[in-house]
């Protein structure tokens, strides 16, 4: 019997829905007991009945994410739950308490995961490597793990049953600060939209865009479809839009049902974080850019052609 | 300011998908004719430290953990105008276990230390795992503040802005602290000048020999492969851009998407 | 005997020798403040091979080859020269006749020289002086900036000029002169004052002879301080001028031992740079051909040069404490938006030498500073950790021959030619076609050739023309050994910019090598018949000369040769050969952000305006400026590379 724990966060009082993503991953394993440790306030459990997690173990009164404070939490938890693999989502907070839990709980340590499995030898993950150029398969040596999944790459579990879960709460004592780390402010970019996490449909540009003022060509198509604008780290890095829009690997990690690619080569490293996109429509001169081997409707010409008439076209359609 | 920015030599990530082969036996991609670069993150690690520095001031001494000619990434970390520059040097390439190597640092780190900020590119290039500043956080007993684009300094407190999922936030901690740094257009590494590139070539580099460690006690590469997609894409054609827009639009009626 | 009275009613004359000598004093000390201005500057030898040089300045100072290029400047430009050179002949003539003693002021030569000559010269002065007016202040070119100066020294020339005339009038009035119709446009002013009296004739000839006297000799004083200068400067430099390479601009420098790299200060430039910047006559040409003054970008070579000379004066040059001439005389940003396309070069009446300076400007920036647009400063490291400018690159150098057959140099013995196929042609999608279609045709004509593949590297163009000469320099010593490996004798290149730096700069690093671009190649293999043409063109064709290859290396005939035997009907635009306009990309800007007009879209405007149906050049890099600059400016215009186009005219049915 394998014991997985998933962690989750609601310091708004919500359970993160990556938390049920984890919970999908946890599922496809046999023989297991899953159980929770939730760390935030005013936690509502009953969001996980359902769901087949035996145990939550919630620790409440942390209104505000501060790594030191909840990396005590979780720990806590994980205390209390004798696990054997434990599951964080990849976002912000799990790729910074995610390293430290294992450390200190002496756990092997996987991270950017995108499949896991149970073989006689261990547990087996699969991780990108290279920018996402390869994958690696590695074999988990020790007898417990924490594992980092990255972030849409498994589908949220779905409601099976009524059972109700065992719950266990504690109030940690520590509120607010803890001393080390603490937020000043919350620094808002411009012209900000829906969070690209989860944004229906992106408009994302690339090195091809060419400038900071092109990208207005991406922002008026996407107003037009009720949709957020994205950029390859190649535009971030020109400097053209902000970093909070870099899409792939070491930026958002994006399931839009529509991903229109323009002027984006469709690097590995960019790819990665949009293969759980649903369609993939890619816009580029260059017919032989790598994107139109991960599009499925590519169109060869140049954007600021092509564009303005498609912004046109939807603009009567959608009104 | 005591200041240690841990780098890492990695085969240069910009190259081309066709360029990129692997060694199945070995596990490792093949380096061949392909160029070796500082990880990107972590030369803008090393720009967020220098900017801090020439902001403040402080010292700077560069770590790394490789093999011999690892010391190139260290020489243009100096040439960037890094003070100092220490190379752990193994005798073999290092492995897939990021806490062999968080460990290794952190040992380089205690030595040379204590450091008030020890900064880390938030994930390297090649292994895109992103644990070892936990690692040697942890070694170190340092809090840690991740994500990071820029260090401003007022009195004596300093602040950080960092990206997190919720968008930009800025941070105040006390040193010391471990610091993962991710890209952002305010902190694109420098480009040297030419008399730094020369002195960098003169400078006296720290060499300490750390072997070759032993297998990882926590895991082991199985299998490394190139994934293939099996995607087709349809070219819509036509002559003018209204046509193409045209079948664009009613493709994305037909899958529902609009 | 005919002559005439000399001096006629003027005492004291011999006070003119002493006025003279005083005026030649203010002007001594003029030159010589500039004198010891531009000796502060680095050395150059520019006095070698004299003959060559005295030949250059008859051509170019007397013959006035480049000045006549612009027919109405030119054509009063050598009546006001001339008309002054043949007074002032006349002005000898009369000192040696009456003061030295020796009487050749008579006779025939009084008649022919003395009198009609001088009369008609300095008539064409006048026409030329008011020719001049009329430019300036009617047509009021662009290139022509107008201040109070000018007028200064239009009134000075035209008043010595008209007194001369006048005094000559009254003396045939008042003397009687019985040749007065040798000088007919003395004879026709005399008449004017026929009805005056002789006290009155002798009155204002006195007054008239020592006013013209004081105008001459005053002007003279003045030219140092003057745009006039130029009728000294612009001669020495002509004789001063290049006599290198066209293609060969750049010097190297010796990175391990300069002081500093680059020119930071106005004396980090040799003599010859400071020198020429007081030669200038500040016409404007330079900024009438220049790519990027035409797109509204930050730079008029022109101003440029002013500027720079505007600093020589009024700063401080000694010293290390001396400013700093870009933020203070010259804006960073001009320098970045040269294209280094010499077309400013090529049009100065008076060889100053822009290109040169602006570069060792950008060396200072890019080498002492690390200060350059963050766009070629991502190309410059690429070039730094993958040979190459692009960064982000998705193709490497063996795609565009994984279906063809191609001969790489590692596995090949006995080659005679290097194909070099450079970065843009190897990496860059669109011009992988132009290394395709030239392999097909070297494979076609049976051509013994290998490429480097995988070993080849960037020549390191776009490093040296951006300024980075340690990097450029690194570079090319490291592809000398790679060549000296293989044993290169000959290269091939479809790229203007390789053959520039092979031809032009690595000899200066020990790399000698015959490098052929591939249109003079071609050329050769149709001549010689090693490709025929087997299906004709029948295209309207015209050529879009790449800077590098046209006025750099002077390879206008060629390329056009090989349009006109494949059966193209070539259209020039207007701007062409010498004279034709940059697409945009040298000079590093090729990795630049342009903003406002985009030059590569004004050229491609003049060749969709020529009618043409296919616009073909010779550069992968003009391939990618001008095929964006057309497809914004009309849709079915082909743009073609020879190379493609040759091969399609080639083709085997």
């Amino acid at each position: 019997m394998t014991h997985i724990v998933t962690v989750g966060f609601a310091s708004d009082g919500k359970l993160n829905k990556s938390l049920f993503e984890l919970i999908g991953a946890a599922k496809s394993f046999e023989n297991t007991e899953l159980s929770v440790v939730a760390v935030g306030s005013t936690i509502d459990t009953n969001e996980l009945v359902g769901y087949g997690v035996k145990k939550v173990y919630v620790v409440d009164g942390l209104s505000e994410y501060q790594p030191e404070s909840y990396l005590n939490a979780v720990l806590k938890g994980l205390d209390a739950l004798k696990a054997d693999i434990i599951l964080l989502s990849g976002d912000s907070i799990g790729r910074e308490l995610g390293p430290r839990l294992a450390i200190r709980k002496g756990f092997s340590l996987f991270s950017d995961v995108i499949k896991l499995k149970e073989t006689n030898q261990g547990l087996v993950v699969t991780k990108p490597v290279y920018g996402g150029k390869a994958e690696a398969e590695f074999l988990n040596k020790g007898e417990t793990a924490v594992v980092l999944l990255r972030p849409k790459a498994h589908d949220k579990a779905l409601k099976s049953d009524d059972v109700a879960v065992e719950i266990e709460k504690v109030t940690f004592e520590a509120s607010g600060f803890d001393g080390l780390v603490r937020i000043i402010e919350k620094l808002k970019d411009e012209g900000e939209g829906v969070k690209l996490e989860d944004a229906k449909i992106i408009v994302a540009g690339g090195r091809g865009v060419g400038s900071k003022e092109n990208f207005s060509y991406l922002e008026e198509l996407a107003l037009v479809l009720g949709g957020s604008v994205g950029a390859s780290r190649a535009a971030v890095d020109a400097g053209w839009v902000s970093t909070t829009l870099q899409i792939g690997q070491t930026g958002s990690i994006v399931a839009p049902d529509l991903y229109i690619a323009v002027g984006i080569s469709g690097a590995t490293q960019h790819m990665a974080g949009v293969s759980a996109a649903k369609h993939i429509v890619a816009i580029n001169t260059d017919a032989e850019a790598p994107i139109f081997s991960f599009a499925e409707y590519g169109i060869v010409d140049d954007y600021n052609v092509i564009l303005p008439v498609l912004t046109e076209k939807l603009r009567e359609i959608l009104s | 300011m005591k200041i240690a920015v841990c780098i890492k030599q990695i085969m240069d990530p910009e190259i081309s998908p066709r360029d990129f082969k692997i060694d199945a036996d070995a596990k490792n991609a093949v380096l061949g004719k392909n160029p070796l670069v500082i990880s990107t993150f972590d030369e803008n690690a090393l720009e967020v430290a220098l900017q801090y520095v020439e902001k403040n001031s402080g010292e700077i001494t560069v770590f790394t953990y490789g093999v011999a000619k690892s010391e190139d990434a260290l020489r243009k970390a100096l040439a960037m105008k890094a003070d100092n520059a220490v190379l752990l040097e193994s005798t073999k390439e290092a492995g897939w276990d990021s806490y062999q190597t968080g460990k290794v640092l952190a040992e380089g780190l205690k030595k040379h230390g204590p450091f008030d900020l020890v900064f880390f590119g938030r994930q390297a290039g090649d292994s895109d795992a992103g644990i070892v500043g936990a690692v040697v956080a942890e070694e170190l007993g340092l809090p840690l503040v991740s994500f990071v684009t820029t260090i401003n300094q007022k009195d004596d407190k300093v602040f950080f802005d960092r990206v997190t999922d919720e968008g930009r936030e800025r941070v105040e901690a006390s040193p010391p602290l471990a610091v993962t740094v991710t890209n952002d257009e305010g902190n694109t590494p420098r480009i040297p000048k030419v008399k730094d590139i020369m002195m960098a070539n003169r400078k006296q580099i720290s060499k300490e020999s750390v072997g070759e460690l032993p297998a990882s006690d926590f895991m082991e590469i199985i299998s490394l492969d190139i994934p293939s997609s099996d995607v087709v894409c349809e070219f819509l054609d036509g002559n003018e851009p209204a046509d193409k827009v045209n079948r664009l639009v009613e493709k994305l009626k037909e899958s529902k998407v609009l | 005997m005919p002559t005439r009275e000399i001096y006629w009613n003027i005492d004291a004359h011999a006070l003119i020798y002493l006025f003279f000598a005083m005026a030649l004093v203010v002007f001594g000390y003029g030159i010589y403040i500039r004198y010891k201005r531009w000796v502060k500057g680095r050395d150059d030898v520019r006095w070698d091979q004299l003959k060559t040089r005295l030949k250059l300045v008859n051509r170019y100072a007397l013959g006035h080859a480049r000045i006549l290029t612009d027919r109405y400047s030119g054509i009063f430009h050598l009546f006001i020269l001339f008309g002054f050179i043949i007074l002032f002949i006349g002005t000898l003539v009369v000192m040696v006749h009456a003061d030295f003693n020796v009487h050749i002021m008579q006779g025939w030569f009084y008649l022919y020289f003395q009198s009609l000559t001088l009369d008609i010269f300095g008539l064409l002065a006048i026409i030329g002086i008011l020719m001049a007016m009329v430019k300036r202040y009617l047509f009021k070119p662009a290139r022509l900036n107008t201040s109070i100066y000018d007028g200064v020294i239009f009134t000075a020339l035209l008043a010595i000029l008209i007194t001369g005339f006048l005094l000559e009038g009254l003396r045939i009035a008042g003397t009687n002169d019985p040749w007065a119709l040798w000088s007919p446009v003395g004879y026709a002013v005399s008449l004017l004052f026929a009805s005056m009296s002789q006290v009155q004739l002798e009155f204002w000839h006195g007054l008239l002879w020592w006013s013209h006297m004081f105008l001459a000799f005053g002007t003279v004083a003045y030219i140092p301080y003057s745009k006039l200068m130029h009728m000294f400067s612009a001669p020495a430099n002509i004789f001063f001028q290049s006599l290198k390479p066209k293609g060969q601009i750049l010097e190297p420098i010796d990175v391990e031992t300069a002081e500093t790299l680059g020119a930071r200060k106005l004396t980090d430039l040799t003599w010859k740079q400071m020198f020429e910047l007081d030669a200038c006559t500040e016409c404007g040409r330079c900024q009438d051909v220049c790519p990027a003054f035409a797109a509204d970008q930050p730079l008029s070579p022109k101003n440029f040069i002013l500027d720079l000379r505007n600093h020589m004066h009024t700063q401080a040059l000694e010293g290390e404490e001396q400013p700093d001439v870009v933020g203070l005389s010259i804006k960073a940003e001009t320098l970045w938006a040269c294209t280094t396309c010499r077309a400013c070069m090529e049009a100065c009446p008076v060889f100053v030498e822009h290109v040169p300076s602006i570069i060792d400007f950008r060396r200072y920036q890019v080498m002492e500073l690390a200060e350059f647009p963050e766009t070629m400063q991502e190309a410059t490291r690429s070039l730094e950790a993958r040979g190459h400018p692009y960064k982000g690159t998705q193709a490497s150098r063996t795609d565009w021959y994984r279906d063809l057959e191609v001969p790489e140099m590692a596995n090949s013995s006995d080659v005679e030619y290097l194909f070099w196929v450079g970065c843009s042609a190897a990496l860059d999608e669109r011009n992988q076609k132009i290394a395709r279609a030239f392999a097909e045709l070297l494979n076609r004509a049976q051509v013994s050739y290998a490429v480097l593949g995988s070993e080849e590297k960037c020549t390191g163009d776009p490093a040296r023309r951006m300024g980075n000469e340690y990097l450029f320099e690194m570079m090319a010593k490291e592809n000398i050994e790679v060549l000296d490996s293989y044993e290169v004798k000959k290269i091939i290149t479809v790229c203007p910019h390789c053959l520039n730096t092979f031809k032009n700069d690595y000899p200066q690093f020990g790399g000698n090598y015959e490098v052929k671009h591939h249109s003079e190649f071609l050329e050769e293999l149709l001549e010689a018949g090693h490709l025929n043409i087997s299906k004709e063109l029948k295209d309207s064709i015209t050529y879009h000369d790449p800077c590098y290859l046209g006025r750099y290396n002077e390879v206008y005939d060629e390329p056009r040769l090989i349009l006109e035997k494949s059966g193209g009907e070539i259209k020039e635009m207007d701007k062409h050969k010498e004279e034709s306009f940059c697409c945009g990309a040298g000079g590093g800007r090729a990795f630049a952000e342009e903003t406002g007009t985009r030059i590569n879209h004004l050229r491609a405007e003049q060749a969709v305006d020529t009618g043409a149906s296919v616009v073909a050049t010779s550069c992968p890099f003009c391939m990618t400026m001008m095929e964006d600059g057309v497809k914004a400016k009309s849709e079915g215009v082909k743009v073609l590379d020879i190379a493609e186009l040759l091969a399609q005219a080639t083709k085997k049915e």
